[in-house]
């Protein structure tokens, strides 16, 4: 069976559902295809309220930006297939698995939109059960509702871990402690803060050397280092854990991109290798578009701004929208410029930038 | 650059290239081994690992290989690294009257070679491999056929090769070579030059573009296998299973309708479980040039083949698929020998899909010659 | 009152009529078939590949070694159901065991283990060398260890210690001590890493190790972390069952 569809989209998170409604308010057939069995992304797991502007949905809570981000795709007809995964990329042609059915879509457009997946981490001990990536606690604790342990230590200070340690705490979890190799903070203050006053000591310059127990993790052993990053002889603490939550940050998750032959560009700062883009979030294949975490790894309010740019592009070079697809442009990559700045974004709007950058010439040397 | 000279310097660190150096060195004579990526990056790095006697056509080839499987038994204990051979018979599945005559007279001639094939009615082969469909004619039965670790093969090799003294090169590719009054004398690289007796050209499918440059024309080609790994599985393939389809592509392709994807494609089933508990599951074989990449038509008709022959799969996982590029030759007969009228050039090469069988008695050859 | 009958451990006289003499253990491996007993059973008869053990049309007859023609291949080990073969190899500084092993979890190449005599008391320290779990040996792994030279006729057993290994690709158990070891053998890409060591081949298809292993390359050769590409993206990126693909109809 070939379904024929003007754009697919893979990955129903914030970038994928953005790019989705802008493709779909112009009319292109839009389909949107996610693994899980709720549209969202990462976003259906935060049930915290968001910063960014107001159009941003700012002070909504994750989820709830996601369900509206669906609700209106879906009034705008989009089709979302839940439970289905992209397995394959074969030129112009998606393969899809839906409901135990193997399904070849021809897409006109391809927008990536598959997120991040989180890092992990080498010490001895880290594959004992009780030891779980930051985003499985998140799943636990705010979808299935169920606490992974009753004292936790989080490895990693980046936002991830400070909103993961809170969540901990407000399922009724106790966070014994928050460590970060690093000698700073990496989130933001406000959310640091919020653990803090709960009593999480945070404790910088400091990492997990091994974890311990007998079929299960007991405990840890902490160590100080110093600031090459050695440990510091003397500088070890034990403490009784039942659980370690890793946030070590995420990697876009790229492999359907390598699979079609887009060309990479490495940048430490986006999280690795991502997939080179212009200003319209289209690769160096023509009519594969990338937006959201796949394409760096930022934020939900950068990610649907991100969306937004490759559903309007997409439908644009389908002829949808066209007239006026150059002002809408314009307008979303103003707001994203704004997100993009301060000392926390500015690091990304660099980055990014490069990547532009290399793209053109990318572009050039084909020429 | 000091000049760097040797008795051989083998070009590839496939299963070929290792087994000439180990031999070789093993002979007592100065190796040097030039692969431009790592050991076993080529097709040995991507293909199955059948050392199979009954697919082979009685005469030369079968001798070759039957050469080669006594050869294998010694090399489990020689090589000291675990290749994970394992003797564990293979079966050739039939699916119906005329493949039950193709194997049958194929048995015959076998038997008349010395290789012992059983012919087993669909229950007998059921009993021995439960995976297989009850609606199909039989299977035959191999004991001499096994399974080794194509990966581990050329690592267990290159491994040898060095505590006899060669030198391994990963990361250098042969630019040219370098002739002498029409003698092959030494091999240009990034690195310098190399001088020696002799060059064993065992690079693969890359054989000819290498040796083209002297007005040799060898007729080896990338034929593309596509295969399908599932997820660790308990003990579920007992045997390396081939089926007879794939003879009858190999022997008598103008039975098969040519229009038909299963054919186009070269489809015929090849399954082993590997010591890690996948399985592999292939293959086509087809001409693609050199392009590494999997088909969608290519897996799904791998897929549709498997689940036809061995219902009980359907529900087991893929976890990854792969291709790799057999070094076809149109007589399906390796190269292995002196270049004509090219003194100092040896080929070995062109051994399409029995390259992981037929290595040892490759290596062995090779170095005999040099001797 | 002494021997496999009352205690379970061979007595001295049993296992005088099973070990080879030194001059043999001193010329390479060799098995140790410390099968005493007249009991119905003889698949180490076939399981030879060299003919070295026989046990005859009596199925009830006491396995037969022929030391000269036994090679060591060990492949007879995993086919006695009595767990009784074992390969020793006492021809270097330190001996080497090859021992059937059917309890979870299995160590790992590197592994330091409590080596145990017949009885299970403790006699020393042993490396684990390999961990054979090949499919056909049918679940019993046969694991080689390295011993003190004169612990080649006592130790028959091991016991897994804490482990302390930092596990790198958890699918496949690969240790970051045996990735490091592939990269300063030569392998300088992900790809060459993968074959070497199989991190990356299991379940998940490397999105847990590919992030470590690219770094721990770097860190070895030298390379910029840009320089260190993935492997090659293959189809499928999530895994299918192999009968929802087979019902695909694509044809180009
Ligand atoms: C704990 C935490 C807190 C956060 N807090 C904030 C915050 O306060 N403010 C903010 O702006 N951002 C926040 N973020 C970041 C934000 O969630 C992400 O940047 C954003 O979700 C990225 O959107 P995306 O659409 O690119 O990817 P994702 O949301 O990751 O969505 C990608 C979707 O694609 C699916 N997918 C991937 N591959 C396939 C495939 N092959 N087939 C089918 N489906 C596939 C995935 O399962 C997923 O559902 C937070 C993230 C985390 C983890
Ligand atoms: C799908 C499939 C399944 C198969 N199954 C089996 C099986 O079950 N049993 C069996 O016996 N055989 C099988 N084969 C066949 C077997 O894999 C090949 O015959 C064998 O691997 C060929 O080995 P090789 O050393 O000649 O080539 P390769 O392994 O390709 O080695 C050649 C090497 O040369 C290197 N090289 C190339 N050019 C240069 C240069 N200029 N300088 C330096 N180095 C260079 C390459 O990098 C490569 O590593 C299968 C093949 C495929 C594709
Ligand atoms: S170790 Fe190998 S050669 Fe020796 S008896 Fe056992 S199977 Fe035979
Ligand atoms: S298989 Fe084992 S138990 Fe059976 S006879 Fe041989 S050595 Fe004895």
């Amino acid at each position: 069976m070939t379904n024929n569809y003007d754009i697919v989209i893979a990955g129903a998170g914030p970038a994928g559902l953005a790019a989705a409604v802008e493709a779909a308010r112009r009319g292109a057939r839009t389909l949107v295809v996610d693994e899980n069995t709720k549209p969202g992304g990462q976003l259906f797991k935060q049930i915290h309220k968001f910063f960014g502007s107001h159009e941003h949905k700012a002070g909504v809570r994750g989820f709830a930006i996601g369900e509206k981000l669906l609700a209106e795709a879906a009034e705008l007809g989009v089709e979302v297939w839940l439970n289905s995964v992209v397995w394959g990329l074969f030129a112009n042609k998606v393969a899809v698995v839906r409901g135990g059915e193997q399904i070849t879509l021809a897409a006109k457009k391809i927008i990536l939109a598959t997120g991040a997946s989180e890092n992990a981490v080498a010490f001895p001990g880290a594959a004992l059960p009780g030891v779980m990536g930051a985003g499985a606690i998140q799943t636990m604790i705010n979808v299935h509702r169920v606490l992974p342990g009753k004292r936790v230590v989080m490895l990693g200070s980046g936002n991830v871990g400070l909103i993961v340690a809170y969540q901990l705490l407000q399922a009724g979890a106790e966070v014994v402690a928050l460590v970060e190799a690093a000698s700073a903070i990496g989130g933001y203050g406000v959310h640091a803060a919020k653990i803090r006053r709960a009593g999480v000591p945070i404790l910088v310059g400091t990492t997990i050397a091994r974890a311990f127990g007998r079929g299960q993790v007991e405990g840890v052993v902490l160590a100080k280092l110093d600031e090459s990053f050695q440990p510091v002889p003397g500088g070890e603490t034990t403490l009784a854990i039942d659980t370690v939550g890793i946030a070590v940050g995420l990697t876009p998750l790229t492999e359907l991109a390598w699979m079609a032959g887009c060309q990479f560009v490495f940048s430490p700062r986006l999280g690795g290798h991502v997939p080179l883009h212009d200003a319209d979030m289209e690769t160096t294949l023509s009519g594969v578009y990338v937006a959201g975490d796949i394409t760096g790894v930022e934020e939900a309010s950068t990610a649907m701004e991100e969306g937004r740019l490759a559903g309007i592009a997409a439908a644009a070079a389908l002829g949808y929208g066209a007239a006026a697809a150059e002002a809408d442009k314009a307008a979303v990559r103003s707001r994203m410029d704004v997100l993009r700045s301060g000392p926390f974004g500015l690091g990304r709007r660099t980055a990014k930038a490069e990547i532009l950058a290399q793209r053109k010439e990318a572009a050039s040397c084909r020429e | 650059m000091n000049k760097q000279t040797f008795d051989i310097a083998v070009i590839g660190g496939g299963v070929i290239g290792t087994a000439v150096a180990y031999y070789a060195a093993k002979a007592g004579r100065s190796v040097v081994l030039l692969e431009k990526d790592h050991i076993a990056a080529g097709t040995s790095g991507a293909c199955d690992g059948f050392i199979i006697m009954q697919s082979k056509n009685p005469g030369p080839h079968l001798e070759l290989a039957m050469e080669s499987a006594a050869l294998y038994r010694d090399l489990v204990a020689e090589l000291d690294y675990d290749i994970e051979y394992q003797p564990k018979g293979g079966m050739i599945i039939i699916e119906n009257d005329t493949q039950a005559a193709l194997m049958q007279s194929h048995v015959a001639k076998q038997a008349a070679s010395g290789l012992k094939v059983d012919i087993l009615p669909i229950d007998e082969a059921r009993r021995r491999e439960l995976a297989l469909a009850p609606d199909l004619w039989g299977a035959t039965y191999c004991a001499a056929d096994a399974q080794v670790n194509p990966v581990r093969l050329a690592q267990g090799f290159s491994r040898a090769a060095r505590r006899h003294g060669a030198d391994l090169r990963p990361g250098t590719a042969v630019t040219g070579l370098i002739a002498d009054r029409g003698r092959v004398c030494g091999v240009t690289t990034a690195a310098g030059d190399i001088y020696c007796q002799y060059v064993v050209a065992a690079a693969g499918i890359w054989t000819p573009g290498l040796v083209r440059p002297l007005g040799l024309d060898l007729p080896i080609k990338p034929r593309r296998g596509q295969i399908l790994v599932t997820e660790p599985l308990p003990p579920t393939i007992r045997h390396v299973l081939l089926c007879a389809c794939y003879l009858v592509a190999k022997y008598r392709p103008q039975d098969l309708d040519p229009i038909e994807r299963h054919n186009r494609l070269g489809v015929g089933l090849a399954v082993e479980q590997t010591a890690d508990g996948g399985l592999l599951i292939g293959s086509t074989r087809e001409f693609a040039g050199f392009d590494r990449a999997t088909t969608l038509a290519g897996l799904e008709a791998v897929a549709a083949h498997a689940r036809r022959l061995l219902p009980a799969l359907a529900s087991v996982n893929i976890i990854r698929s792969f291709a790799g590029l057999r070094p076809y030759t149109p007589d399906g007969l390796p190269v292995i020998g002196p270049a004509a009228d090219i003194p100092g050039l040896i080929i070995a090469a062109g051994h399409e899909g029995d390259g992981i069988a037929l290595s040892p008695v490759t290596g062995r050859r090779i170095a005999d010659l040099l001797k | 009152m002494p021997g496999v009958k009352y205690s379970g451990r061979l007595s001295d006289a049993e296992l005088a009529a099973v070990l080879p003499p030194a001059e043999r253990l001193a010329q390479g491996p060799v098995a140790v078939i410390e099968c005493v007993q007249s009991i119905p059973c003889n698949p180490c008869e076939k399981a030879c590949p060299f003919g070295a053990i026989t046990v005859g049309d009596d199925i009830t007859a006491l396995p037969a070694l022929d030391r000269a023609k036994c090679k060591g291949c060990g492949l007879c080990i995993s086919r006695c159901p009595g767990l009784a073969i074992f390969v020793v190899d006492a021809s270097g500084d330190e001996a080497t065991i090859m021992l059937p092993y059917e309890y979870l979890p299995l160590p790992a190449a590197g592994d330091v283990v409590d080596a145990l005599d017949r009885s299970g008391k403790p006699a020393g320290t042993a490396r684990v060398l390999k961990v054979n779990t090949a499919a056909g040996l049918e679940g019993t792994a046969v694991v080689t260890l390295a011993v003190p030279r004169k612990l080649a006729d006592i130790v028959r057993n091991f016991r897994p210690r804490g482990r302390d290994a930092i596990y790198i690709c958890r699918c496949n158990e690969v240790s970051e001590a045996e990735i490091r070891q592939a990269v300063r053998e030569g392998a300088r890409t992900v790809a060459a890493v993968k074959l070497a060591t199989r991190a990356g081949m299991g379940l998940c298809q490397g999105r847990t190790c590919r992030r470590l292993v690219s770094r721990i390359i770097a860190e070895e050769t030298g390379q910029h972390p840009a320089e260190v590409l993935p492997a090659t993206a293959r189809p499928p990126v999530r895994t299918l069952p192999l009968g929802t693909l087979a019902g695909g109809e694509d044809d180009e």
